[in-house]
């Protein structure tokens, strides 16, 4: 068995409950943690976006034979507007729509998704009308909305476990540190090196991170089953693909704050209250 | 072995504690560092040890010069030498774990420490004691366990810092029977002492310590 390893056991055998307390303390800060950023791209409905043309399902888009006159195009708007089932129409020239566009159009709102699809069949037949097509129903992209609240909801829940998974660690550490005094003043007087010294620190550090990890990878796991089963609004955990990049990001991140909390535990190591001559 | 010269140290007010020391104690040599307290004892043992980081003048242990030690090297020159401080407190638990905490820290697997604890503690008069609880040790005994933990791993050079204050003479007499044992002609002992010290120590070498200087008759 190593130094290292060896310290470490002896690091964890100094544990008690005080320690142990503030330690578990910073185990949950993590997990909030990665909680917290998983949230962001697990939870939430799905971005819904109009077809390819960019209409809305209650819209009709009519192109128009550029050999219409003016006149024949004003008789046509008129005609149309008359319709019940048309809430809007606006008129565009060739020009407006694009380069090298020909004829004009109307972008036609009606009253209802419902009165599209009539709309479409009545103007078709209509003389001096080249196409006419509604938009499709929404297809959801893959993106999730969140609501603004939720956003910055999640956004103060990840301040607040950094900053209590600091807090945390500090308290956590000096205590189980100040339980290994002896121990520290003893390498240190026998000629054990810092680095030596502080490993078994960073890797307790390491270990609260990885068990954070192994914590949250189970409970997106878990959420992911249970809303495949329950069909919910939440598409982010229904996708397999999504959970599995979000775990593993979501490990990687654990493991690297939890490596920093045991750096940042391990900077207490170098104290004066743990020199043997101070 | 071990060679100062021109050793100055003061503290950061400005008041100097070590003035112009020079010292000389050959291999094998047994010597009392005898001073009142305050004198710069525990400091000369301190930067003798490499455990303080000197100031200015030379400090030859084995030939190796501390003030210019790199840090790793000057680890390496701790591992070959046994401090004990002052006012040495044991770990809280039993005298062979806290032998064996020491010599599996510095690398040595469970049974070669628990071997060369079992021959340190022989050595001090201390192996029926081995399970008992550090803690529960007398005085004489704790100082005993201190002396096992600095010889545990074969150092070329022991550095005890008042190990016989607070000790009845009786006892006193007994730690020095226990440093004659171990130094056993081979192992180079420097012990710092407030004095007087016990008639077991007589005909060693005595060096004073006073107000920073040394004499040494």
């Amino acid at each position: 068995m190593s130094t290292s390893v060896f310290l470490l056991r002896e690091l964890l055998g100094a544990v008690r409950p005080r320690s142990a307390l503030f330690l578990g303390l910073t185990l949950l800060s993590v997990f909030v943690l990665l909680a917290s950023f998983a949230s962001f791209f697990l939870l939430g409905t799905a971005v819904e976006t109009a077809d390819s043309g960019g209409l809305a399902p209650d819209e009709v888009v009519v192109r128009l034979s550029p050999r219409l006159s003016a006149a024949a195009i004003d008789g046509l708007y008129l005609r149309l507007q008359e319709r019940p089932d048309v809430a809007r129409i606006r008129f565009q020239f060739a020009q407006e729509i694009a380069p090298g566009e020909t004829g004009g159009r109307f972008t036609i709102r009606t009253t209802s998704p419902e009165a599209a699809s009539a709309v479409v069949e009545a103007v078709r037949v209509l003389s001096g009308v080249t196409s006419a097509e509604r938009g499709s129903a929404p297809e959801p992209t893959g993106g999730i909305l969140l609501s603004t609240t939720t956003r910055i909801a999640l956004l103060c829940g990840l301040v607040a476990s950094v900053a209590l998974s600091l807090v945390a660690a500090r308290k956590g550490f000096r205590h189980l540190l100040r339980g290994f005094a002896g121990e520290i003043r003893l390498l240190r007087l026998a000629g054990v090196s810092e680095r030596v010294i502080q490993r078994p620190v960073i890797g307790l550090g390491l270990g609260i991170g990885c068990f954070a990890c192994v914590l949250f990878v189970l409970g997106v796991y878990l959420l992911h089953l249970a809303a495949i089963s329950r069909a919910g609004d939440a598409v982010g955990v229904t996708d397999a693909g999504r959970v599995l990049a979000v775990s593993v990001i979501g490990s990687v991140l654990g493991i690297v704050v939890g490596t920093l909390i045991g750096v940042y535990g391990a900077s207490i190591v170098s104290s004066r209250e743990f020199r043997p001559l101070a | 072995m071990i060679q100062v010269s021109e050793l100055h140290y003061s503290t950061e007010d400005g008041l100097k504690v070590l003035e112009d020391v020079h010292l000389r104690v050959d291999h094998g040599e047994l010597v009392y560092l005898v001073g009142p307290a305050a004198s710069g004892k525990s400091l000369l043992l301190g930067l003798l040890g490499a455990q303080i980081p000197p100031q200015r003048g030379q400090i030859l242990v084995y030939g190796r010069n501390i003030v210019r030690l790199s840090s790793e090297k000057t680890l390496e020159l701790r591992r070959r030498i046994g401090y004990l401080p002052q006012g040495y407190v044991p770990l809280p638990r039993t005298v062979l774990e806290n032998l064996v905490f020491k010599l599996r820290s510095l690398g040595d697997f469970r049974e070669q420490a628990e071997e060369k604890a079992v021959i340190a503690l022989e050595a001090v008069g201390l192996l029926r004691e081995q399970s008992t609880e550090a803690a529960d040790l007398c005085a004489i005994d704790r100082v005993r366990l201190g002396l096992a933990m600095v010889a545990c791993d074969d150092p070329l050079l022991l550095l005890l810092d008042d190990v016989l204050d607070g000790l009845t003479p009786d006892e006193q007499e007994e730690i020095c029977r226990v440093l004659e044992r171990i130094h056993a002609g081979r192992m180079t002992i420097l012990t710092a002492a407030r004095g007087p010290l016990p008639r077991t120590a007589d005909g060693r070498r005595v060096i004073a310590l006073a107000d920073g200087m040394v004499s040494d008759p």
